[in-house]
C-alpha cells in the first residue's frame, strides 16, 4: 500500500541523477548577486516602513491603474488651463480699429464739417485740403453794398474761431 | 519515505545571504517533488528538467522578495506553475481547459495521507492522473505530493478557492470511482 505522494515521487526517482544536475553552488551565487543588487532586507523603521509598505501593497499591485488615472488628471488640468486662457487674452487684448469704419467716419466728419458751413469747427484738426474748384460748383454769392467780396474763411480760421 | 517534511526549519533565510550549504538542503528538499509535478504537466523528461532548474534559478534570483520564509515551498511550486504555463501557452495552447461552474463542496476529503494505493491500483491511479484535464491534474498534484492548502494551491494556480475547491473535488471524486472498481 503506498500513498499517491509515494506513488508519484516513485515513478521520478530515476530522474534524480539528472537533477543533481542544478548545483547549490550556482544557485547561492544569483542569490549573492541579487542580494548585492538589491541591498541588506533591513526593516525600515517608522514611517519609511509605512510608506514602504503602502508602496508594495496599494501603489505597486494596481500601478497601470494608478498611473492611467494621474494621465487623467493631467488631461483635465491642461483642458481647463487652456480652456480658461482664452477669454482672458480675449479680454486683455485692446480692440482693433476697423479701417472701413475708421474711412466712413473720416468721411462722416468732413460731410458734417461742410454741411455746418462756417460756424461750426471742424471736428478734426486737420482738414483734408480742399481742392480747385470746379466749374459745376457755384460761385459764392456777393453780399450787396459790400465793395469787396467777404472772404471765404479758411479752416485754419474756422479753428481758431 | 516521509509524507511531507517539515518546512519549519528550511534555511531560507541562508539561502538568500548566498550559503551553498542552504542550497543544498532547499535542493535536497525540493528538487523531486517539483520535477514530479512538472513532469505530470508536461509529459517530457528534458523540459521537465529544464523547467525545474529555471524555476530554482528564478527562486535564487528573487528570494530576496519572498516576505514569509515558510512560504518558500509555495512560492516555488508558483514559479514552476508559472514557467509550466508559459510552456502550454507556447506549444500547446488547446490543453489549458476551462472549468465549468465554481461551486461550493463540503470539506470533508480526508487528506491525501489517508488515501492508500494497493498494488494493483498503481497503474490505474496514474493512468486516471494522466486523463484529468491540465488544470484537475495541477490542483491534485499539489494537494498529493505537498499537501499543500487550498488557499496555497489557489495561490499556486492563480485561481479562485471555488475553483480549486470543484476541481480537487471532482478529481478526487473520479480517483475514488476508480479506487472502487478496483475493490477485489
Amino acid at each position: 500500500m503506498k500513498t499517491p505522494r509515494e506513488l508519484i515521487l516513485g515513478r521520478h526517482q530515476t530522474a534524480g541523477a539528472r537533477l543533481k544536475a542544478i548545483r547549490a553552488e550556482e544557485l547561492a551565487a544569483c542569490a549573492r548577486s541579487a542580494g548585492r543588487a538589491t541591498g541588506p532586507r533591513q526593516p525600515a523603521p517608522g514611517l519609511a516602513s509605512a510608506v514602504a509598505d503602502f508602496w508594495q501593497e496599494t501603489f505597486w499591485p494596481w500601478r497601470r491603474a494608478w498611473l492611467g488615472l494621474a494621465a487623467l488628471w493631467v488631461c483635465v488640468v491642461a483642458f481647463n488651463l487652456a480652456s480658461r486662457e482664452t477669454p482672458h487674452t480675449a479680454a486683455a487684448r485692446p480692440p482693433q480699429p476697423n479701417p472701413e469704419v475708421f474711412a466712413v467716419l473720416q468721411e462722416q466728419k468732413e460731410l458734417l464739417t461742410q454741411l455746418l458751413g462756417l460756424g461750426a469747427p471742424p471736428l478734426v484738426s486737420q482738414p483734408p485740403p480742399r481742392g480747385p474748384r470746379s466749374a459745376a460748383e457755384p460761385a459764392p454769392a456777393k453780399t450787396e453794398g459790400a465793395g469787396s467780396p467777404e472772404p471765404t474763411l479758411r479752416p485754419e480760421r474756422v479753428a481758431l474761431a | 519515505m516521509p509524507v511531507v517534511t517539515e518546512d519549519l526549519q528550511l534555511p531560507v533565510r541562508e539561502a538568500r545571504a548566498g550559503e551553498p550549504q542552504a542550497w543544498e538542503t532547499l535542493l535536497a528538499r525540493y528538487r523531486l517533488p517539483l520535477y514530479a509535478y512538472v513532469y505530470e504537466l508536461v509529459h517530457d523528461e528534458q523540459t521537465s528538467l529544464d523547467l525545474v532548474q529555471e524555476s530554482f534559478i528564478n527562486a535564487a534570483r528573487h528570494l530576496h522578495s519572498l516576505r514569509q520564509d515558510e512560504k518558500f515551498g509555495s512560492w516555488l511550486f508558483n514559479i514552476a506553475h508559472q514557467k509550466c504555463l508559459q510552456h502550454w501557452r507556447k506549444h500547446h495552447p488547446a490543453e489549458i481547459t476551462i472549468d465549468p461552474l465554481d461551486e461550493d463542496f463540503p470539506e470533508l476529503e480526508p487528506g491525501p495521507q489517508e488515501l492508500l494505493i494497493r498494488k494493483e491500483q498503481e497503474e490505474g491511479f496514474m493512468r486516471l492522473l494522466d486523463q484529468l484535464a491540465v488544470p484537475h491534474r495541477a490542483v491534485l498534484l499539489l494537494h498529493f505530493v505537498e499537501d499543500f492548502s487550498l488557499e496555497e494551491i489557489a495561490g499556486i494556480t492563480g485561481a479562485q478557492l471555488g475553483t480549486v475547491k470543484s476541481r480537487l473535488h471532482y478529481a478526487r471524486k473520479a480517483l475514488r470511482k476508480l479506487l472502487e472498481e478496483n475493490e477485489p
